[in-house]
């Protein structure tokens, strides 16, 4: 009688070629991302606040997202997860985006962006019960120099445990076998505490400080959760777009795979609602002076709209398309879905960031729309760049076999 | 005439499943399989849809909700409007907790009764538990069961026929529930 | 091919011990699983049962003596108007939330090793919901006047229950949890009840399992339907069971309160109830896989899996404490920080130590495979969570209220021996329904695990669409 709970055909050969193809695609985003965070800087650096402030939100949310695969990458080696092994390269492209996204994120850490983004930066500009609590910790807190230790502990973070993870799965290509899926596994769930740890602090910095006064504890697993599913989406969409090419992780995604994802996405989409009930109804009820005015920027002025489309389309709408199994069957409606929640996950950061600088309501620029283009252009870009010259499914896998024969039960 | 249960035992899950479609093509429509647990392929040979149980749930669960709300509104709001820190009468934010719990509370009595209702339980007696052997059907034995209403022999030529195709063991059972309604 | 299916197990050193161990049919796992059902208890249970009754009798003394004297019997009061009854209600709940997890959320990430231990779990988390609802029933003072307050009815007094107040959304998230359990559990148990109707030897038994059995005839559309209702059940207990302890946390977070007001509060309280709820299956399922000869259901493979779970839970728990402390700091607000030096260094400190070595450091441990494999060790360690948890709702409720803003309301908290002797009382009633439980119903969700024993057997002859695409055959696969 069997008593594994996979039955094992062996190692799977497959006999694929390497990727050598997405030039096009390199192009598309390359130029997009080029053209874009050039108006974007180039309007920032001329002094322009709402370029600075675009920047910032589409760099908080790319890099989010990065983090968001490297989390999925690093919590499915940590939980022994055979099924995704067939589909894990798109998670590892876009922890992949890593380095490109610290690069992005320099012009933010000059003095310039510090100064027309962050209050605390100027806090002779505070009024007297501001610099009150400011001179309570704040202000060694939020002090440049120990802004940038800060910074540089989060890159080495999220740098190290990419690259040591990329390099062994390129490794595990060459060499087949146990013994790097089995340092993967430890490493990951060894560094998966530091990389939470470090994306709840980088959302502190980078998103909560940009109201004073505010702090909420949950902020973290805010920020977090939301790129967490902006990955989700698109490693969904990276799976049902290449479905057709043999050589592609789409071919081998099966119905099971994409159920599996419509599922996470499901998930995902209500933990965010979760987090975000939870900090709205604490927040809204206990009403303090120093809490409440975050809400009430976004709920009493001409935010208003834009928080309400986020209870729709961040939640209720994903939600009941997403429940009937049917609809996470349906590779085309599903690939729509993922395209939305994606969208809906940068108007969420959208949303966090600028009425931190327009507090009666939106002012919509064309910076808005080149600096998340712009940035995640270049991510996508050089993402897709160093997927060439690997397989697209990880061909030596011991597990592909088992990815590959993952039922769903009935 | 009266009704007549055939029961027949077989070796197995697929002995069983190719004993009912062999049956359910012929036309029968009641055929029904007893088995330890669920089997594989079932539903799709005995007939079974969808289960509609899905659809009770959910408008359970939605009626729940609305009741839920309603509650906290009507009471709070409009019936005896109580002011809580100047915070507004209707204030959906704190009403949430109540509306789901009640749409849970309202969605998961809706699924245990329809299917209750659906498969006619409770039904403490059924002719079926007549048939020497059935009681290991919670064990481990795989029973195939239908009724007809004839005479006692055409029941009888029927439960053979069946016996033909594979059944280790074959009962016919007669319906006492027919019997005393008379 | 099974020469290669077993170099292929050998080969893989990741390989788990398997869910399910020996050589069984359907008819050994039934005898198996149910053999502790008709099997005339031993000495041993006899003891724990008497042990478990004397428990009890505390609960009946304890509870006996507050409705006598009144509330003043406990040790609560101005400041500290909330203590033992909230923090054992709190425990007890958390508790109760493993179960729901085990059952629910495991069922639907198609956790097959779940079948095992889901019916033990589910039994807990409705004893431990009892336990956890005598406490705000008997702090009402006198408990049969509770409902006019609680439940919103037409009263002649013409007022409705108050629905912006967080006690309110807990008695409906805690009375819908409890139904919930109660129909889940049940739900899961009428394929088992038949099958004992169906062993059962004596008439009492027979006609008792047959009515609770409902009539069962394990028929096709009994399973079709009975799995589509289990499994949306399911469902919907996942985000219950996420907003029991989350409302449960509001009951706290919505006051302003120093050290209470805190927006993690309900995702680290469902961390810390799954965190205790797993402690304490380990904690009762290490025994009993024992004395019930459960070991081939219950492995290796799931005591380890529950302490993985464990240790992630502890780590969530952590880093709701890493930010608690850290916005006091970092808000500079003096009373949100004084509250957690006073946590740290004020005349509770032992607690708060005691609560951070049992719930933040020992888990840890758990990343040792040799301790989350040890069972002297796991044991050990799942007691340590419960005090651990137990720490930690004494801490929050206890150091935030006896310190007010104004050091003349300063005033420190003791409980008396009621408090004491009714919450022993309530862990010896818990113990009592647990070897009830034990004693009369399978702690093992058989049909389930026959099920996954089919499955296992024949998951061959499936239909690989992934492997089709590799160019293998159809089903190809060792047996």
């Amino acid at each position: 009688m069997a008593t594994t709970e996979t039955v094992t055909v062996g190692p799977l050969n497959l006999d694929l070629p390497r990727f050598a193809g997405g030039m096009k695609w390199i192009g598309v985003f390359g130029v997009i991302g080029v053209i874009g965070t050039g108006i974007t800087l180039a309007g920032a650096f001329g002094g322009n606040q709402d370029a600075w402030f675009s920047y910032q939100a589409a760099f908080a949310f790319w890099t989010a997202t990065a983090v968001g695969g490297l989390i999925l990458l690093a919590a499915h080696h940590a939980a022994n997860a055979k099924w995704p092994t067939a589909i894990r390269r798109p998670m590892e492209a876009v922890a992949g985006a890593m380095p490109v996204m610290l690069v992005l994120g320099i012009p933010l850490l000059l003095p310039n962006a510090l100064s027309a983004i962050y209050p605390w930066y100027h806090p002779e500009k505070f009024d007297a019960e501001l610099l009150h609590h400011f001179h309570g910790h704040k202000e060694l807190y939020l002090a440049p120099g120990v802004y940038y230790v800060r910074q540089a502990i989060y890159w080495v973070v999220f740098l190290l445990a990419t690259e040591v993870i990329l390099s062994w799965s390129k490794k595990l290509d060459e060499v087949g076998g146990h013994e790097f899926i089995r340092k993967t596994r430890s490493f990951s769930a060894g560094m998966l505490p530091f990389i939470i740890l470090a994306v709840t602090w980088a959302g502190f910095d980078w998103l909560m400080s940009l109201t004073p006064f505010w702090q909420s504890t949950i902020f973290g697993a805010y920020y977090g959760a939301g790129g967490f599913l902006a990955a989700i989406a698109i490693v969904t969409i990276a799976c049902l777009a290449t479905r057709s090419d043999r050589s592609m992780f789409g071919y081998w995604m099966t119905k099971h795979h994409q159920h599996n994802l419509g599922k996470l996405l499901l998930a995902f989409v209500s933990f965010w609602a979760y987090i975000g009930f939870s900090q709205l109804l604490l927040v809204w009820i206990g009403n303090l002076p120093e809490e409440v005015p975050y809400y009430w920027i976004r709920l009493k002025t001409g935010w208003l709209p834009m928080s309400t489309f986020l209870i729709f389309g961040h939640f209720a709408l994903p939600f009941v398309l997403l429940v009937p199994r049917t609809v996470k069957l349906m590779p085309r409606l599903l690939m729509a879905i993922a395209i939305w929640v994606l969208f809906v996950c940068m108007v969420d950061v959208y949303w966090m960031v600028l009425p931190a600088l327009h507090e009666d309501g939106p002012h919509y620029s064309l910076y808005n729309f080149t600096a998340f283009l712009g940035v995640g252009g270049i991510a996508a870009a050089f993402a897709i760049f160093r997927l060439r010259g690997r397989y697209l499914v990880p061909v030596k896998d011991p597990y592909l076999v088992d990815s590959l024969q993952y039922l769903q039960p009935h | 005439m009266s009704r007549y249960w055939v029961l027949a035992e077989f070796a197995g899950p697929k002995a069983l499943l190719t004993a009912a479609r062999i049956l359910r093509d012929e036309g029968l429509a009641n055929v029904d399989l007893h088995s330890p647990h669920p089997i594989d392929g079932a539903d799709e040979v005995l007939g079974l849809g969808a289960s509609r149980v899905r659809w009770v749930g959910l408008v359970g669960g939605l009626v729940g909700a609305v009741t839920g709300y309603v509650t906290c509104w009507y009471t709070n709001a409009i019936n005896f409007p109580i002011d809580v820190g100047g915070r507004p009468l209707n204030s959906a934010p704190a009403f949430i907790p109540v509306t789901f719990e009640a749409g849970v509370l309202f969605g998961a009595f809706a699924l245990l009764f329809s299917m209750l209702a659906i498969t006619g339980l409770p039904a403490l007696y059924h002719p079926v538990f007549e048939a020497p052997g059935f009681e290991r059907v919670s064990v481990d034995a795989y029973w195939l069961s239908f009724s007809i209403r004839s005479a006692e022999d055409r029941a009888n030529e029927v439960a053979e026929r069946v016996k033909a195709m594979g059944a280790t063991r074959v009962s016919v059972v007669k319906d006492p529930r027919l019997e005393a309604m008379r | 091919m099974a020469t290669e299916h077993a170099h292929a197990a050998a080969a893989d050193p990741l390989a788990g011990v398997p869910v399910l161990l020996g050589n069984h049919t359907d008819e050994t796992l039934t005898d198996t699983l149910f053999g502790h059902v008709w099997r005339k208890p031993g000495f041993g249970w006899y003891a724990l049962f008497g042990l478990a009754l004397a428990g009890f009798g505390l609960f009946v003394l304890a509870i006996a003596v507050t409705l006598y004297k009144g509330i003043g019997a406990w040790g609560n009061n101005i400041p500290v108007g909330w203590a033992f009854g909230i923090i054992n209600f709190v425990w007890w709940i958390g508790i109760g939330h493993a179960g729901t997890l085990i059952s629910a959320i495991l069922l639907l990430f198609q956790q097959k090793w779940r079948t095992s231990i889901n019916r033990f779990a589910e039994a807990m988390t409705i004893f431990a919901v009892i336990q956890a609802l005598v406490f705000p029933v008997i702090h009402t003072g006198r408990p049969w006047y509770a409902a006019y307050f609680l439940f919103p009815y037409p009263s002649t007094n013409s007022i409705w229950p108050q629905f912006k107040s967080p006690l309110m959304w807990d008695v409906f998230a805690v009375s819908t949890y409890f139904t919930i359990s109660l129909l889940f559990w049940f739900m899961g148990l009428i394929p088992d009840l038949a099958s004992l109707r169906d062993r059962s030897k004596g008439k009492l038994q027979k006609i008792v399992y047959g009515i609770l059995s409902l009539g069962w005839r394990g028929s096709g559309k009994h399973w079709h339907n009975w799995k589509v209702a289990y499994l949306i059940m399911a469902g919907i207990s996942t985000p219950l069971v996420l907003s029991v302890h989350s409302v449960v946390s509001f009951d706290f977070a919505v006051a302003l309160l120093p050290g209470w007001h805190a927006t993690i509060f309900p995702p680290y309280f469902v961390a810390g109830a799954v965190f205790s709820g797993f402690a304490m299956v380990v904690t009762w399922i290490v025994p009993a896989r024992r004395f019930l000869g459960l070991k081939d259901v219950i492995t290796m493979r799931h005591l380890e899996n529950m302490n993985k779970i464990i240790l992630v839970t502890g780590l969530i728990v952590s880093y709701g404490y890493l930010m608690e402390h850290f916005i006091a700091w970092y808000s500079g607000n003096e009373y949100e920080w004084s509250v957690f030096v006073n946590r740290a260094t004020g005349p509770y400190a032992g607690v708060y130590w005691l609560m951070i070595t049992c719930n933040v450091v020992t888990p840890n441990l758990f990343w040792f495979k040799k301790i989350r494999t040890s069972i002297p060790a796991m044991w050990i360690l799942s007691i340590l969570v419960n005090i651990g948890m137990w720490c930690e709702r004494f801490i929050i409720i206890v150091t935030s209220l006896h310190r007010g803003f104004v050091p003349s309301t300063w005033e420190m908290y003791y409980p008396t021996w009621v408090d004491f002797t009714l919450f022993a009382g309530t862990i010896g009633f818990f113990s009592t329904l647990f070897l009830l439980f034990m004693r009369f119903l399978p702690a093992v969700a058989t049909a389930e695990v026959k099920e996954a024993r089919h499955e296992m057997e024949i998951g061959h002859v499936h239909h690989h669409p992934g492997l089709m695409k590799a160019g293998l055959p159809e089903g190809h696969a060792a047996h």
